[in-house]
């Protein structure tokens, strides 16, 4: 292949920055995290901090290793920051209380596993992040399951007792522990899930009837004829992610296209559900419930993984929406937005494939 | 109509016009004159002339190639040219005679319409807009439709090329008497000049000269790079005004749609006037921006000579960049690269003494699509890019690689510097091969089948020539019974020699049957003994 002209490179230098290099835009995207992970760390303790930390060193290690492993040069593509991203996300992701080992075991599946195994960055079919999170929620469902207490802002759950901790050690039983998503506080999807089923209880006590000892449900949850508006706790959250996400854009660093999707879908589903009368959060609590808001800014937009037409990532934004939708309202685990990603993540070279081809009449003029 | 368009896509890059403040600088006549043997699309000509022929200015050099000075033919020989695709050519070496002495007009015999044309045709103008389209072709395939859109193009994007601007600043006039009397000889329903609305002189030099010319249409466009583009530009201006796209099956042409640069349609309107174009406007631009010049050339002109006439002579280290900084190509100043000619599609040269900025690393492609906006053929180059690297072309060619224009954009805003354009210049070259491969074997696959049905035409009509005709020979006959009951009994291993004996007589007979040709091979008869 022949270089490049220098003449682009000077076009390049000449420019107001259109676009960060790679390095850049991933630090970007890390700044826009900081305030996030910062207000986490305030609302659920220093867990989710150590965790972030922790994290990340550990991405870095793993990644610098398999590149090494390669052969390739570790200083060029360790600076690229998508390693330490990825550990960021998922440190994110997890309880502030899960043990070190299971958290370094998720890095470690997410760098090697999702990410170099198929050929490092940029070839991963697979959000690493999400690919990680997933065999965690898998494996290890009790720690992952393991809520603190929320001693700081006891505001809508009643924290589980260090009793109830100690319970989960009891064995899984078929049905997962319902919340499994960290920092969005899983609190209020779950209680309005349980609402939901609430009819079907009574005629099959084996299906939700019990939240589980893990779950930091308030045990009168189920009892409630409606369904409580999500926790300001998990809004104040989301709208810290809302905010870098916002940010992200007005960089220029994620296009607007997935998140509105994503955050869009739910929302038209939640209406929908909510006109045809069922209990439901709202079309506008949906969005600042779990981790919608954090999955449509920060993990559904990351490049690699996701569609890359502009018609494909509506597609792709609103295939996650809908998922996540399913899997509130009528899946086994309160939260789907981690699912809806590595399902869309599949989806993603179709979806690719049917939009971009140009279209037929468009400027073939030769 | 004071609505400024915008193509899609593409990048508004600064603008850097060199050589502007200053008037077009009028080169002299080179002592000799150089004119390479290669036409639009790399194909090479054959000379028509050879050493120490004698030409006038305007006389046929090769097909499509006028000379533009007179001269004695030095020599045909092969030299370094300044070609994007080549490094070599056949170029006719001209000693030009002190004489300057004006070019003849073709044959420009006056005011019948279809005359004008024909003179047109016949004038052997390149397009001055870098691609360097015969535009004889363009005309002769309007002209057959009727001409429905004349656009001139006076988008001039790409920074550090600006020779048009400086035609236009200086020369307003010239240049719409000249798009008026093309409009008057093809007869448009449309006639528009497109020009982008950053060009502080010229557009106003236009507008003046427009004043008196209601049926010509200025058309503004925003400042962007590759506006200058035909396909992008045609394809908005047709938006405009509300006409269907070209489709991927047509051309422009095709639909009496006419494109041309500025400078190829002021060269055009001389020519319907008499006059013969054999000069272009280069842009020699410099790192030091007061040294910067647009100088008025006699197409085949030496750059070694050119610039050692302006006062810039190259050093050894002097780095030269033909065309823009986008879409050109880079040469070193050795002397063989000197004594290249400036032709018909040099618009620009760049001289730059400092080393060249330090390319930044190449990174894979993280799948950000910031190249799939500014891409002005609404491509989607990153996927372009992956299936390049798969090597999988029917891909490409189905995400349409073929549209590309080559312009750079996608390489410029790319956070991971991937050279894309140059892969994909690479993927449409092997594209092309491969086109033409499919063709040749297409073609022996066609001679193949004919022969096949030949054989068989000719196997049955002496069949049929055998049963008509009693054979001529009574031992032949004998032998013709005894192979007919051996086969009705089933051939045994024994009789096989004498079974293949009897057929060859067979066929000995039937080659005395009248017009037959010989018979080419026994495999289209079957295996002896059971045939018949």
């Amino acid at each position: 292949m022949t270089g490049q002209l220098p003449g682009i490179a000077a076009m390049r230098a000449g420019l107001p920055a259109l676009l960060p290099a790679t390095g850049p835009l991933m630090r970007a995207v890390m700044l826009a995290l900081l305030p996030g992970t910062l207000l986490a760390a305030w609302l659920f303790g220093i867990g989710v901090l150590v965790n972030v930390v922790f994290g990340v060193c550990t991405a870095l290690i793993v990644e610098a290793l398999a590149l090494r492993l390669r052969g390739r040069s570790v200083q060029d593509t360790l600076s690229d920051g998508s390693a330490a991203l990825a550990g960021w996300l998922l440190a994110l992701c997890v309880t502030p209380t899960l043990p070190a080992w299971q958290l370094m075991l998720g890095v470690l599946i997410a760098i090697l596993l999702a990410k170099h195994v198929f050929g490092g960055i940029g070839h991963n079919p697979f959000n690493p992040a999400m690919v990680g999170y997933a065999v965690l929620l898998i494996s290890f469902p009790q720690t992952m399951n393991a809520w603190p207490a929320h001693a700081a802002l006891p505001l809508n759950a009643a924290p589980p007792s260090p009793a109830v901790t100690l319970q989960a050690d009891a064995p899984f039983d078929g049905e997962p522990a319902a919340d499994w998503h960290a920092l969005t506080g899983q609190t209020p999807l779950e209680a309005w899930r349980t609402a939901r089923h609430q009819p079907r209880i009574d005629d099959a006590p084996l299906t939700v009837s019990d939240p589980g000892p893990l779950s930091n449900t308030p045990s009168n949850a189920s009892n409630e004829a409606t369904v409580r508006p999500p926790g300001e706790r998990q809004a104040l959250l989301a709208l810290a992610w809302l905010i870098g996400g916002l940010w992200l854009l007005r960089r220029g660093v994620i296009a607007w296209h997935i998140p509105f999707a994503v955050l869009a879908t739910l929302s038209a589903c939640e209406l929908v559900a909510q006109v045809s009368g069922a209990a439901t959060i709202g079309p506008l609590g949906a969005p600042f419930s779990g981790a919608a808001m954090l999955g449509a800014f920060f993990i559904a937009t990351d490049p690699v993984s996701a569609a890359a037409t502009a018609r494909g990532r509506l597609v792709y934004g609103a295939g996650i929406g809908l998922i996540t939708f399913a899997i509130r309202s009528a899946g086994g685990w309160p939260e789907g937005v981690a699912f809806g990603v590595l399902l869309m993540n599949g989806a993603v070279p179709m979806i690719d494939r049917l939009s971009g081809a140009p279209p037929r009449s468009a400027d073939a003029a030769k | 109509m004071n609505e400024t368009l915008r193509i899609r896509g593409g990048l508004a890059l600064p603008r850097a016009k060199p050589g502007l403040d200053r008037p077009i600088l009028a080169a002299a006549l080179p002592p000799v004159l150089v004119f390479p043997l290669v036409a639009h699309g790399n194909r090479p000509l054959l000379s028509h002339v050879k050493a120490g022929d004698t030409v006038r200015a305007g006389d046929w050099l090769a097909h499509g190639l006028r000379a533009s000075a007179s001269g004695r033919v030095r020599s045909v020989e092969s030299r370094t040219v300044l070609h994007p695709r080549r490094a070599r050519a056949d170029c006719v070496v001209l000693d030009t005679l002190p004489s300057a002495d004006l070019p003849p007009a073709p044959d420009a015999s006056g005011t019948v319409r279809r005359a004008e044309l024909e003179s047109l045709l016949s004038a052997g103008i390149d397009g001055q807009g870098g691609a360097g389209f015969p535009a004889a072709d363009k005309l002769s395939a309007v002209r057959s439709g009727g001409c429905r859109l004349l656009l001139i193009n006076a988008c001039e994007c790409e920074p550090g090329v600006a020779c048009d601007e400086a035609l236009l600043q200086e020369d307003a006039p010239a240049v719409v008497a000249a798009i008026e009397r093309l409009r008057q000889a093809l007869q448009p329903d449309v006639t528009l000049i497109a020009i982008e609305r950053d060009k502080p002189r010229a557009v106003p030099a236009l507008h003046r000269s427009l004043a008196a010319m209601p049926q010509i249409t200025l058309l503004p466009f925003e400042p962007v790079y590759p506006s200058g583009a035909e396909a992008p530009l045609l394809s908005r201006v047709l938006e405009h005004l509300g006409l269907p796209p070209v489709t991927r099956a047509e051309r422009p042409t095709d639909r009496g749609l006419l494109c041309l640069n500025v400078a190829t349609a002021l060269a055009l309107g001389q020519a319907l006037d008499g006059t013969l174009a054999t000069t272009r406007i280069v842009t020699v631009a410099s790192d030091q921006a007061s040294l910067s010049r647009n100088v008025r050339i006699v197409l085949g002109t030496p750059l070694g000579w050119l610039l050692e006439r302006i006062g810039q002579p190259p050093s050894a280290a002097t780095r030269l960049r033909i065309g823009g900084p986008l879409s050109g190509f880079m040469r070193t100043a050795d002397p063989q690269t000197l004594d290249a000619p400036l032709g018909v599609t040099t618009h620009a040269i760049h001289l730059s003494a400092s080393a060249p900025a330090p390319m930044p690393i190449t990174r894979p492609c993280i799948r950000c699509a910031a190249c799939a906006p500014v891409c002005p053929a609404n491509l989607q180059p990153h996927l372009l890019h992956w299936h390049a690297s798969a090597n999988a072309p029917a891909e490409l060619q189905r995400l349409g690689i073929d549209r590309c224009l080559e312009c750079g954009c996608c390489d410029v805003v790319c956070p991971s510097a991937i050279p894309l354009t140059a892969q994909f210049r690479l993927g449409r070259a092997e594209l092309g091969e491969r086109a033409r491969r499919d063709a040749e074997a297409e073609r022996a696959d066609a001679l193949i089948r004919q022969r096949q049905e030949r054989r068989q035409r000719e196997t049955l009509r002496r069949r049929a020539a055998l049963d008509e005709a009693p054979a001529p020979n009574i031992a032949v006959n004998a032998a013709l019974a005894r192979a007919k009951a051996r086969a009705r009994r089933g051939a045994r291993p024994a009789d096989r020699a004498a079974g293949q004996a009897a057929d060859q007589t067979v066929d000995q007979v039937a080659d005395r049957a009248p017009d037959t040709s010989p018979p080419e091979s026994p495999t289209v008869d079957g295996p002896p003994g059971n045939s018949r």
